[in-house]
């Protein structure tokens, strides 16, 4: 049998048994025949650790590519992060913008004081005396609906400015704004403070450019200083 | 210190068996997709006997290593178990070795009856000078003896893959490297 058939029979363990003998025959007998398996069994493990030094080299290549991606995954992880904390900051800022509002209306809405005043006999003028004793009295619900069945209401732009803001009073900001705008081109005694209030109620519904506009618009036409650096102050906040 | 070694592994499942396949054609592509999906349980698994983060990269890395040249040596027989829990059974039997060698007692350590065979970089000085002189030979030469013998091929089955004319044309290719090799080695005894 072939001396060197035998042996890479052996070293990559296909020997049938038939083989085994007369293998183990010939190694118990012939030195150079030992020698021979010896070093085929020698270079079978070289060849195999050499194998495995390659693929160390790789398998090392790939640990960087593994830990690279895990960065950049970390990397992206970090970004959605950042990028929902701003989110979640701009959010945040917008809810707390009405408060912003809240505080500014708190802190500069009144309403107007009367001093119309009319003192007039008759039952129509009886109707606008109750309405403005309820409305400097604070009743303002009452005073809207006095003011509104008011027969001179419709021609009387003053009339109509208390209307609005025995509204706007009584948190009906989107009637008040429409009767203000009907009458804020009418040339009569209360011309700039329908901007300031325009401005006010629509800053309550949340209309800021619009109620930038009518504080604009108040600085423009009133004569009141401190109440125009009042404007210029809510136009600050009515900006952020 | 007890290892202990879950058994709650997948069997052999068609994506394994998947695997093997490509592994057994040396895939090496298939061995990298392995290591991205086993690499951290791999790591996180065997943190909890005490390695440090570079030793368990590299018990990763040699038993991946070791687990292919098993599958291409068709050492792997056992298709009861997956993968997943050979690569850890592999794992097993180097961290003992590591843990021998950190001098922890580890008598108690069960090396399971898995069948699964060990086989590290550790070559004896001889064996050392002999890679030596096998890396010296031409790329051609490395490639049959490592057909020959890392794959285990038959003369055939060495002729089938295309690269050679014939079992003679195979025969003499072999002989004529086993005749460099020797040379070489005759030249460093001498020289």
């Amino acid at each position: 049998m072939d001396k060197d058939y035998l042996i890479d029979q052996y070293v990559n363990q296909k020997l049938s048994e038939e083989e085994k003998v007369v293998f183990h025959e010939i190694l118990n007998t012939d030195e150079d025949f030992q020698e021979e398996v010896e070093m085929y069994v020698d270079l079978q493990k070289v060849v195999r650790e050499d194998e495995r030094q390659r693929l160390q080299t790789k398998v090392k290549e790939w640990s960087k590519i593994h830990r690279r991606r895990r960065r950049r995954r970390s990397y992206i992880y970090l970004a959605i992060l950042m990028v929902a904390s701003i989110v979640s900051i701009i959010l945040v800022l917008k809810l707390v913008q009405p408060s912003d509002i809240e505080g500014m209306y708190a802190n500069y809405f009144q309403v107007p004081a009367n001093d119309y005043s009319p003192v007039l006999r008759n039952s129509r003028e009886e109707l606008q005396t109750r309405a403005f004793t309820a409305y400097e009295s604070g009743e303002y619900a009452l005073a809207a609906e006095l003011f509104e069945q008011s027969p001179e209401i419709e021609v009387n732009p003053s009339l109509q400015f208390f209307y609005a803001n025995s509204l706007g009073a009584t948190g009906q900001f989107e009637s008040a704004v429409s009767i203000l705008e009907k009458i804020n081109q009418e040339d009569f005694r209360y011309r700039e403070e329908v901007y300031w209030y325009l401005g006010m109620f629509n800053a309550k519904v949340g209309k800021a450019s619009e109620a930038i506009e009518n504080f604009e618009k108040y600085i423009e036409f009133s004569p009141d200083e401190e109440k125009t650096v009042q404007a210029r102050e809510i136009i600050n906040i009515l900006e952020r | 210190m007890m290892l202990t070694f879950c058994n709650d592994f997948d069997k052999m499942n068609k994506k394994d068996l998947d695997y093997i396949k490509r592994l057994e054609r040396q895939d090496e592509e298939a061995l990298q997709e392995l290591y991205f999906s086993f690499s951290i349980s791999f790591m996180k698994f065997f943190r909890k006997y005490g390695f440090t983060k570079p030793e368990r990269e590299d018990l990763f890395h040699d038993s991946l290593i070791a687990m292919y040249q098993n599958i291409i040596q068709k050492k792997f027989t056992n298709m009861d178990v997956g993968i997943k829990a050979y690569l850890w059974g592999i794992g097993k039997h180097k961290a003992i070795d590591l843990l021998r060698k950190k001098k922890i007692r580890s008598a108690e350590i069960l090396k399971s009856e898995d069948g699964i065979e060990e086989q590290n970089g550790v070559l004896t000085d001889r064996q050392k000078l002999l890679h030596q002189y096998f890396s010296a030979l031409q790329p051609s030469c490395k490639k049959v003896l490592k057909l020959f013998y890392y794959e285990g091929l038959t003369i055939n089955e060495i002729v089938s893959l295309g690269n050679y004319k014939d079992a003679n044309s195979v025969k003499s290719t072999k002989s004529r490297c086993i005749k460099n090799l020797r040379e070489l080695i005759n030249k460093g005894r001498h020289g």
